[in-house]
């Protein structure tokens, strides 16, 4: 899902890490360029970045005031939206949007193989991922509206209604969300349209029979990896839609205010989501690379290997819930594990919005133009794509946007903390073990963003 | 979760039983001041005389044990930021 053989060349040249030439980057430009020299070897900005989330724990612990706490994260503007402008601007949107997704699926199978003048390619990846995603946690979750399958499952009569049944909650979207990355890792769907224009057929006709088979609201509210996708990164946006309309909050605020202790299969997809984003870094690495040829030269076929991996490391899963048993040590509490690790489980979503955007913003920016002269002309794409050049400084703002990710995550951890913990003391305590996690996290995902692009093998 | 008073799910192990429980929501606490200062920070509109009481000197008690914490957690900031200047001097020196 993410299109990492395109994005990650733009982060390769991370910290003077010199970049490996790519068949794509040419497409994308002159990127070569950009490689700076900083003198602070890898080593020690991976350790200053663990660092700085140790020591952030440490400052949002001298601010202990639990009525500031709650104010901060409680401030609120609504914003008021009468019920005729919203009914209308649902029918625009998803007329647009349903078309755009039929043009993207004719592009796909007959625009040009240039990945960069592809409407399918570029709307998808660059449009819709990578930029689209960021409005979700940036601004507010507008993909309930935007969804054009959701407005054809709208459409569409819904007959024979079967059960949900309850015990499968959200499993579906965590093996769901787990194979697209994976399908993603191992075909070239970033750069071939007509792999890409398939991919979105299949996905079409498994959500359309779900929606028709459950039921529009229970598909897309349980089983729809790319809705919940949207549903979680949406928590951290300052928009948020209320029973009477939208309110206006701080960022990330919404997370701290959940007041719920997330079911253990949801829990589960927002380690899914986090594990994703560093699976997509992670086999693009030189040590993947290392590991992976010995591996398959003793006969284990490649494609079994990237799937072990995508699960194996879904066990980051029990590392969590190992740090979410110790919490009851560390904060001297009767509250079951269970509960302590659906009630932070929230907290992680800031780290995955980090990365996303520590990912997928270079890569946005650089296609931009490229991206806006495709929508004013679909079927006729230019022979030359303008792109952006990035500058020199820009790796620089990746590793600061991984950082971020982490240091909002400690806040919303803390201000949760406050609220499940009696007294001071103990909602400090209870987060020692959430905290050594987090900078072994901070500290991997920082080593993942400057090594050099290497592309994964067999694939 | 609901009408705003939040009841987390407890588990207690046989072999260490709780000094403490909430008796308004049965909440149980390893220590009868994590008890009072829970009960303030839940229940206080249903509070009794005594457990006000009990809450004013709990929230004193840890006042002067955070007070103590913070400065730990203060010289450890200073550390830690020594030991990062220090590192950085010496390998960009």
């Amino acid at each position: 899902m993410w299109a990492k053989r395109r994005v990650l060349t733009i982060i390769l040249s991370t910290l003077g890490v010199a970049s490996l030439a790519q068949p794509t980057a040419a497409h994308v430009g002159g990127l070569s360029g950009t490689t700076t020299s900083a003198s602070v070897p890898t080593w020690l900005t991976i350790l200053t970045g663990g660092v700085i989330v140790g020591a952030s724990f440490m400052f949002t612990s001298l601010m202990t005031d639990h009525t500031a706490i709650r104010a901060i994260n409680e401030w609120r503007i609504v914003v008021p939206t009468p019920n005729a402008v919203r009914t209308a601007i649902r029918y625009a949107v998803q007329g647009t949007s349903i078309g755009v997704l039929l043009v993207i699926l004719v592009t796909g199978f007959t625009g040009p193989q240039t990945p960069t003048s592809n409407f399918a390619i570029l709307v998808v990846w660059a449009g819709w991922w990578a930029g689209y995603t960021m409005t979700v946690y940036l601004f507010g979750n507008t993909w309930p509206l935007f969804n054009p399958w959701r407005a054809i499952a709208e459409l569409l009569p819904s007959s024979r209604h079967r059960t949900y049944p309850e015990w499968l909650g959200a499993w579906p979207s965590v093996a769901a969300l787990l194979a697209l990355v994976w399908l993603e890792v191992i075909n070239p769907v970033a750069q071939d349209s007509q792999l890409l224009a398939l991919l979105i057929i299949g996905y079409s006709v498994f959500t359309l029979g779900g929606a028709w088979l459950y039921g529009t609201e229970t598909w897309f509210g349980n089983v729809d990896p790319i809705s919940r996708v949207f549903r979680c990164y949406g928590l951290l946006a300052p928009f948020q839609r209320t029973e009477s309309g939208f309110e206006f909050k701080l960022p990330s605020a919404a997370l701290a205010e959940r007041q719920v202790s997330e079911r253990v299969d949801e829990t589960a997809f927002i380690i899914a989501l986090l594990w994703v984003t560093t699976y997509d870094g992670f086999v693009s690495t030189p040590l993947w690379t290392d590991v992976a040829r010995p591996i398959v030269g003793v006969g284990i076929p490649p494609l079994l290997l990237y799937s072990l991996t995508i699960i194996a490391g879904f066990g980051f899963f029990y590392i969590y819930r190992f740090a979410a048993h110790q919490v009851r040590q560390t904060g001297r509490t009767y509250v079951t594990p269970e509960f302590i690790e659906g009630w932070f489980a929230p907290s992680l979503l800031p780290i995955a919005a980090g990365y996303h955007i520590a990912h997928f913003l270079g890569y946005f920016l650089t296609l931009t133009p490229a991206l806006l002269t495709i929508l004013s002309q679909p079927f006729s794409p230019p022979v030359n794509v303008q792109v952006l050049v990035l500058p020199g400084w820009f790796p620089i703002l990746q590793l600061l946007f991984v950082l971020l990710g982490h240091l909002v995550a400690v806040w919303v951890a803390h201000a949760l903390a406050f609220e499940l913990f009696p007294g001071k003391l103990k909602p400090i305590r209870s987060q020692y073990p959430f905290i050594i996690v987090m900078i072994f996290y901070t500290m991997t995902s920082m080593w993942v963003v400057t090594q050099p692009f290497t592309p994964p093998p067999y694939v | 979760m609901t009408s705003g008073v939040l009841t987390p799910e407890t588990a207690v192990l046989d072999d260490e039983p709780p000094e403490a429980r909430c008796q308004y929501c049965h909440r149980p606490f390893d220590t009868g001041r994590s008890c009072a200062l829970h009960i303030g920070e839940v229940h206080s509109n249903e509070w009794t005389e005594d457990e006000q009481l009990a809450y004013e000197d709990a929230v004193a008690a840890e006042e002067d044990e955070l007070w103590m914490y913070h400065m730990k957690i203060v010289v450890g900031l200073g550390v830690t930021y020594a030991i990062i200047v220090l590192i950085y001097m010496i390998v960009l020196g």
